[in-house]
């Protein structure tokens, strides 16, 4: 009996030696090929089923045009899926050859060599935008947004009719200052009586109708904080500028919409599902600020439950600002066939390949001259999904006032961003001031992140 | 050579006289010993494999700065002593997490322990009711979060609008940092409480009705029924759910992940939520197995806490209560 145990001890114990071993080592890498043959290489992205149909037949044409190459798509439910999963395909050694990233990390990753870099790769055909560009501080090129995006204001023609105010402008030149852009929301807010801000009687607790919504994520601050003369960082990334009066001034701006003004929603409030198609048609919501790629769902909701939308050019507080955002997609260091990568990436990257994604009005593109040059222009917005007001509110808005986001050149900004959000989460709710959160809170926490401590 | 040396209740090496009659005995019982383990080994090995092996992986690599990016470095308890000193977010999360399981344990002990004594009436469709009752744990976390974020959006969401409807101050619910727990603590009660409340029926069931009547014959009512009878009688499961209910409570993750991010101003980041982050988001995997053994280490404690308390006040039958 005793020679059993001892046996069956010794026996477990050696598979537990073995299996603890081995569950620190990294597995195998791809599938190795003779290159020049037919490869096969791993296209990873996250998407609903819609974008999969749509990845699946750009897929196809690519392998169509390229028939000693086969892509494997395989898709992710959601960014931070994404970002979830990607991280244990490292860990596994089973990374894909060409992905989408999630934008957050992009240069943490290529900082550490798991992206090709590409700056080389660029240089060989027309020029793309340079806010759209992840630069490592090194001055590598590791991705490039597939697509840009800025911040505009979507509206509802509705409201301002039935209000009899004139529509927020679609060009740059006629855009509204701050203050007159608080002084029409506050017209277009309306309580549970349909009196306004202005109206001594109004109500607060009771408001039926917001003038301007925003979600409170770090595209918008970093918008109007660039419009202000603020930020989080100088352009060129290298010094924090938080806590300057230009960005604190800003915050406190956007902050006193909801709790000064009452023409702003409370935070959190946003995070309804069916989010800005639902709130313009539904009358809760008269203008908001949010990303172009919603042109996809309010132009849906037009064609299909009439919402009359329009778009607009964002407020300014100091100078015309946007900011611009977009997937990047990256290669793979550990991909065993680099042409073919690079050739996946080069079709994937050319507008002419994304046309029906532009053309659904979720893409803008990542390259100058379709901005610019009126052939190319009517190809993809010469469609009933984009309104006449596209040209001068959103594409002219984009090419000239487009601010680059400190996410492209700041590695350190997601670790960031976890401090300040937080903490300007007491700001939103107007139960702290900008200066006392970001000079007392924020500041002394983001300064050694930034430093690399 | 006494014949005792061959009796198989004695194991006794011996020589080869007799040699014979103990092999015989001996290979019955190996047999019999070897069929047990293989028939034992899937759990065994599952166990090692899945459970053991990575557990001891898990402190291997809380021992190291591993990103997952680059290869990982030993680092000795660095990971450990940067929790406790300079993480921004580790004591912040304790006690939130800590708020969040106690706030939720009595909640749903005693709502469960309420709605089962509720149940446990002769009244009819019973087993409707209970069936409506136990339905919201099969609900997956995921969609209920989603359809919650509705409810209790501060504006247009349906509780304000209830609450407005007969009078009452508007709450700002999860868009508030003190209000956000206590309603995460609504939801998980809701969704949580299907379980606790048919274990506790079940022990309901099991109070010996003699000793109710007793207590009515004597002339006690409800509140003696129930202080003096079924609380000591079903303090065994009692215990159980408590338990339970504890070490549930501290893997509060679903719902901070969809609804609130762990906001506002982290009032609502949970352990594993921080934990989730660390590891998949901010590529800090030592930092994130240190967190986890950290997590193992608390939970252990409370429970041998409660555990050494039980004593006191579990009553067990026909034992030591």
């Amino acid at each position: 009996m005793r020679r059993q145990v001892f046996m069956v001890s010794a026996l477990s114990g050696a598979l537990l030696l073995l299996v603890a071993f081995s569950a620190g080592a990294t597995g195998a890498g791809e599938k190795a090929a003779p290159s020049g043959g037919p490869a096969t290489i791993q296209y990873a992205y996250w998407g609903d089923q819609n974008e999969e149909i749509t990845t699946t037949a750009l897929l196809k044409t690519f392998m169509d045009k390229n028939p000693n190459i086969t892509v494997e798509g395989l898709r992710f439910g959601s960014n931070t899926e994404f970002d979830q999963k990607i991280t244990t395909l490292a860990a596994a050694g089973t990374l894909p050859d060409v992905s989408t990233f999630y934008e957050p990390n992009v240069l943490t990753w290529g900082m550490s060599g798991k992206f090709v870099d590409l700056t080389d790769f660029y240089k060989k055909g027309p020029p793309k935008l340079d806010v759209i560009k992840f630069i490592t501080p090194d001055g590598k090129i590791v991705g490039i947004s597939v697509a840009n995006e800025i911040m505009v204001i979507w509206y509802s023609k509705k409201i301002f009719d039935a209000a009899g105010l004139p529509y927020p402008p679609a060009e740059a030149s006629k855009a509204w200052t701050w203050d007159h852009f608080v002084d029409v929301s506050k017209k277009l807010t309306k309580d549970a009586n349909g009196k306004t801000p202005n109206d001594a009687d109004f109500d607060k607790d009771n408001i039926r109708t917001f003038g301007f919504w925003v979600t409170q994520w770090w595209m918008p601050w970093l918008t109007f904080a660039a419009s202000n003369g603020g930020g989080l960082t100088t352009p060129d990334g290298k010094k924090l500028i938080m806590d300057d009066p230009a960005t604190i001034d800003a915050i406190q701006k956007m902050a006193d919409m909801i709790n000064v003004h009452h023409v702003s929603p409370v935070p959190g409030s946003q995070n309804m599902p069916g989010a800005i198609g639902t709130a313009l048609l539904s009358g809760q919501v008269a203008m908001a600020m949010d990303g172009t790629w919603d042109l996809l769902t309010l132009g849906t909701t037009k064609e299909q439950q009439g919402l009359d939308f329009g778009i607009g050019v964002l407020p300014y507080m100091k100078k015309l600002a946007t900011t611009s955002v977009g997937t990047p997609e990256v290669v793979y260091k550990s991909t065993k066939h680099l042409n073919e990568s690079l050739a996946l990436l080069g079709f994937l990257m050319d507008p002419n390949s994304s046309l029906p994604l532009l053309q659904n009005g979720i893409w803008l593109p990542n390259e100058k001259q379709w901005y610019t040059d009126p052939t190319l222009l009517q190809k993809w917005i010469g469609n009933p999904r984009h309104p006449e007001e596209y040209k001068t509110a959103v594409v002219d808005f984009a090419l000239n006032y487009s601010h680059q986001l400190p996410l492209y050149i700041v590695p350190t900004f997601a670790k960031m961003d976890d401090v300040i959000s937080a903490a300007l989460g007491q700001v939103w709710l107007g139960q702290k001031s900008a200066a006392d959160v970001i000079k007392n809170e924020i500041m002394p926490k983001i300064t050694p992140i930034f430093q690399g401590k | 050579m006494a014949r005792g040396a061959c009796m198989p209740a004695a194991r006794r090496s011996g020589g080869p006289e007799g040699g014979g009659m103990r092999r015989r005995h001996l290979h019955a019982e190996a047999l019999e010993a070897i069929a047990g383990y293989l028939f034992a080994s899937p759990v065994i090995l599952g166990l090692l494999i899945w459970v053991i092996a990575p557990m001891i992986g898990v402190v291997l690599i809380s021992l190291t700065d591993w990103n997952v990016l680059t290869a990982p470095h030993w680092v000795g308890i660095r990971n450990y002593v940067k929790l406790f000193t300079t993480d921004l977010y580790f004591w912040n999360t304790l006690k939130v997490t800590a708020y969040f399981v106690v706030l939720n344990v009595v909640c749903t002990t005693i709502y469960s322990l309420v709605v089962a004594m509720l149940l446990n009436q002769r009244i009819r469709g019973r087993s409707i009711y209970r069936s409506i009752f136990y339905m919201p744990t099969i609900v997956p976390v995921v969609a209920s979060s989603a359809l919650w974020l509705w409810l209790f959006n501060a504006d247009f969401g349906l509780f304000n609008l209830l609450l407005q409807g007969v009078g009452l101050h508007k709450s700002l619910w999860i868009s508030s940092q003190t209000t956000v727990v206590p309603s995460i603590v609504i939801m998980s009660v809701w969704g949580g409480a299907g379980n606790t409340i048919v274990i506790f029926l079940a022990a309901l069931q099991g109070v010996p009705r003699q000793l109710l009547e007793a207590v009515e014959i004597d002339g006690g009512n409800w509140w003696h029924r129930f202080r003096a009878i079924t609380l000591p009688m079903i303090s065994p499961v009692t215990f159980f759910n408590v338990v339970t209910g504890l070490i549930a409570s501290f893997t509060i993750f679903t719902q901070s992940y969809v609804m609130t991010g762990g906001g506002p101003n982290n009032a609502s980041l949970f352990y594993v939520l921080l934990l989730y982050r660390e590891g998949f988001q901010r590529n800090n995997i030592g930092g994130a197995a240190a967190l986890s053994w950290v997590l193992i280490v608390i939970v252990s404690l409370l429970s041998l806490l409660i555990f050494r308390t039980s004593r006191q006040w579990v009553y067990y039958e026909g034992g030591n209560g």
